[in-house]
């Protein structure tokens, strides 16, 4: 069973109606119709997601590529600049199973590795719309962690013009998982031991050519990066298997890290943690702080739609509060995500060349009295919330000169 | 002047000096009323120089070097550190592996807890090193893991993860559902085998044969339903050849005589662990001079542990074995507090065990039975610093650990807080 809020049934049609209008409206707006006509953003602060923000940077974008950013872009003289308060990357979050809750579980055999969950996902499903309402615009569905290796990551745009999902790599990750949510009294392995025993010999198999672990030959030579779910195992018993397999792998379901802070810092492995809730404990809070001092990549996830996708941005705020660094804590929704999902080469920062994946904020993107404003992606506005979206239909029925014109002059 | 000692009530004489973590190239003396080296002598007023996690001097009358902190119990005594080498610490009950009774890859430390709070009170009690045995329920489980409960950052810390083969030759490997832990009418990946004593000896019996065909270059018969593949088999081959030690759990004396006629038939040598009932065939434990992991002992007239496969526990075993000349060893395996291992070795005394035997059964013996006694195991000059300073006389039931050292590492003393 899927375990989502009453309130948010009952929403869902009400949304997906007030996203079709916005969609409707974006389509008949005059800024993103023409694909090839650069569009230029002027932010109070620009978030660049390369280190410290840039005030009153500037984002050029044309055919949904970043042509040029920051504090010294110009554009010619006659073209229309939109100006906005705060714009930021869109948040990528790493392990979520947005419009493919209960179809990526696959417990035919204890390693599935041929799995794929971006064949299970429907990209029109209104998960993709809460999350892109939260920031996000780059989120990877992962299988359920209850084999083995229950097969491929899929990433996914969370939104497009025409509102639907938008597939960017199927061949995303492989999970793996070693701990309790993989053990099985029907199909075996039922115990820790059990799984990492037959995860050690399907990687040594595999890295022989062995033509039975195919799927996993890249992942067994260290040449893949992988996810693995430590959730339920022993934690320095899977960062020995880490080491002594080599695998290229960022840590899931990791449980009370600072137990094993160590052990964690010896291995060097990224970290995903969250989602982190108000009451969370302050230890497990501070886990982010000691790891990311400690220079371990840490990313945070939602695990939407378990959990509401706005879990991400209130556990950057949470471990901020704990002393974890702005900087590391902002990577930890951008780029460290990005790098697990295999697209850093298109999105986690504002750069020339990578996707034009943006989000327009009110304030600081971290403080949670900020108000998402509007997101963009792959240079096209995809939401644009209500009370700015009344806005601009006022505008548009009083003149068709179109809403980037009129917003340039303001 | 020893017993004059003992029977004294013990008022602590104890002077701690310093309560910050020490440092593993900390320079520490231990200076006590009596010293067990563990080879049988007992010095008056013996001294423990510890330098670089090593033993570096032993004698009476060591000088305090400068600089160096000082552990003295002027009434207490100093051995070295306890070792368990048949223990179920840090894994949690019901973790064995059940989609193959034929499991010998399988790592014990794959599921140990080294943060759990189980090494931390074996450390207090006096353990410092303990071998994690594998599961009951399997017929051939698994790798024991080598564990020391301390070390500078007051965690226990993996020595070996390819301990000795654990095999079983009892009823948990083939009673489902009572001691194996298994849910009663699970559905398993496989028709899991044995069901019976008599598959039990076929699973062993199957599994050693195809080992030896495949070392003599014979292709095993396929579709062997035991062994999941080649990598099993050259566990076993490695074990008829001497390089993998083994163990084997049995307790009543048919299953221990069982094990005994498999190990001439297959060729293997292997230690016995539990073995309840061992004082019923002592003779040919014996001659075959197999070592024995004896306990947990309860100082009760019956063995009334479960499962109750022996009601015939006899509590003059330990003294039996030590009459016999049998290398034993003392477990408490999952028992803690007042049944923890420095219990064991009372509850021996109790029936007639001698101190010093007692002592040895539970550091010397099991050192040697793991193969790390060049290491661990008795108070030298050159071993490792694995000390316990106790408050009287070792193994009294008024007698506690005051300060534990692993590796010259002060893991736990009273100085910093607690217990005094």
């Amino acid at each position: 069973m899927r375990p989502r809020s009453t309130i948010r049934t009952e929403r869902s049609w009400a949304l997906r109606m007030t996203v079709s209008c916005v969609a409707l409206a974006l389509v008949c707006g005059s800024e993103v119709r023409a694909q090839d006509k650069p569009v230029a953003i002027r932010a109070r602060k620009l978030f660049l997601g390369t280190g410290d923000p840039v005030e009153n940077g500037l984002v050029l974008m044309r055919d949904g590529k970043i042509l040029a950013a920051g504090a010294n872009v110009s554009v010619p003289a006659d073209m229309d600049v939109l100006d906005r308060e705060v714009v930021a990357p869109g948040f990528v979050d790493v392990m979520t199973r947005l419009g493919a809750y209960d179809s990526v579980l696959e417990t035919a055999r204890p390693l599935v590795p041929e799995a794929r969950a971006a064949l299970a996902i429907d990209l029109d499903h209104t998960d993709f719309r809460f999350a892109l309402r939260s920031g996000v615009t780059t989120a990877g569905v992962v299988p359920w962690n209850r084999t083995v290796a229950a097969g491929r990551t899929a990433v996914i745009k969370t939104g497009s013009l025409s509102g639907r999902a938008r597939m960017v790599r199927e061949m995303g990750p492989h999970l793996l998982t070693t701990g309790t949510p993989a053990h099985s009294w029907r199909i075996g392995p039922n115990s820790s031991s059990g799984l990492m025993e037959l995860l050690r010999e399907r990687l040594a198999s595999a890295s022989k050519n062995g033509l039975a672990d195919a799927d996993l030959r890249r992942v067994a030579r260290g040449e893949e990066t992988v996810l693995l779910d430590c959730e339920g195992a022993e934690l320095q018993a899977v960062l020995r298997l880490v080491s002594a397999t080599g695998l290229d792998a960022g840590l899931l379901g990791v449980e009370d890290p600072t137990r094993s802070l160590r052990e964690l810092v010896a291995a060097g492995r990224p970290v995903v943690l969250g989602p982190f809730e108000l009451g969370a404990r302050g230890r497990d809070l501070r886990a982010a702080a000691h790891l990311s001092a400690a220079g371990i990549d840490v990313a945070f996830t939602s695990a939407a739609p378990a959990r509401s996708p706005e879990a991400l941005r209130l556990s950057a705020a949470l471990c901020i509060a704990q002393g974890m660094s702005e900087d590391a804590a902002f990577r930890a929704l951008t780029t460290i995500p990005a790098r697990l999902l295999g697209v850093a080469d298109r999105v986690g920062t504002i750069e020339r060349g990578r996707d034009a994946d943006l989000v327009v904020w009110s304030g600081h993107p971290l403080d949670l009295s900020s108000r998402l404003e509007e997101v963009w992606i792959e240079g096209q506005r995809v939401f644009l919330a209500g009370d700015r979206q009344d806005a601009s239909r006022r505008g548009l029925s009083s003149s068709r000169s179109g809403m980037g014109a009129r917003e340039g002059r303001r | 002047m020893r017993k004059l000692l003992w029977i004294t009530v013990f008022q602590l004489g104890v002077v701690l000096l310093g309560a910050a973590p020490a440092m593993a190239d900390e320079t520490v003396l231990l200076r006590a009323g009596w010293l067990h080296t563990g080879d049988g002598a007992a010095i008056e007023g013996g001294c423990v120089l510890v330098r670089n996690g090593k033993i570096a001097a032993v004698g009476r009358d060591l000088a305090l070097p400068e600089g160096a902190r000082l552990i003295e119990a002027e009434e207490g005594a100093i051995t070295a550190g306890l070792i368990d080498a048949a223990s179920r610490a840090g894994v949690g009950p019901g973790a064995g592996e059940q989609s193959s009774e034929f499991v010998p890859r399988l790592l014990v430390a794959d599921e140990v807890d080294l943060t759990s709070p189980d090494f931390q009170s074996l450390m207090r009690c006096g353990v410092t090193t303990v071998y994690v045995s594998t599961d009951s329920s399997s017929v051939v489980g698994g790798r024991g893991a080598v564990v020391r409960t301390g070390s500078s950052r007051g965690k226990a810390t993996l020595v070996s993860s390819q301990g000795a083969l654990g095999a079983t030759m009892s009823a948990d490997a083939y009673m489902r559902g009572a001691f194996n832990q298994s849910p009663f009418g699970a559905p398993t990946a496989t028709a899991r085998r044995p069901t019976t004593r008599m598959g039990l000896v076929w699973a062993w019996r199957k599994g050693f044969y195809d080992a030896m065909a495949l070392r003599d270059g014979v292709t095993p018969p396929s579709g062997n339903p035991v062994v999941r593949s080649d990598e099993d088999l050259r566990v076993l081959i490695d074990v008829m050849a001497g390089k993998i030690p083994l163990r084997v759990m049995a307790r009543t004396r048919d299953d221990i005589l069982r094990v005994v006629r498999l190990s001439e038939e297959l060729g293997f040598t292997f230690v016995l662990e539990e073995a309840l009932e061992v004082y019923r065939c002592l003779d040919v434990i014996q001659s075959k001079e197999i070592p024995v992991i004896f306990g947990p002992l309860l100082d009760e007239t019956m063995g009334t542990r479960l499962p109750q496969e022996s009601d015939r526990l006899c509590l003059r075993t330990p003294s039996m074995l030590k009459d016999k000349g049998v290398l034993f060893a003392l477990t408490a395996r999952e028992l803690g507090g007042e049944s923890a291992l420095p219990f064991q070795a009372c509850f021996a005394m109790r029936y007639g065990l001698s101190f010093e035997a007692a002592l040895a059964a539970v550091t010397s013996a099991p050192a040697r039975i793991l193969g790390i006694d060049k290491r661990v195991g008795r108070v030298e000059q050159g071993m490792d610093a694995d000390l316990v300073v106790w408050s009287g006389p070792p193994f009294r039931p008024t007698t506690r650990a005051i300060a534990v050292l692993v590796e010259g590492v002060i893991v736990h003393s009273e100085a910093e807080g607690d217990g005094s």
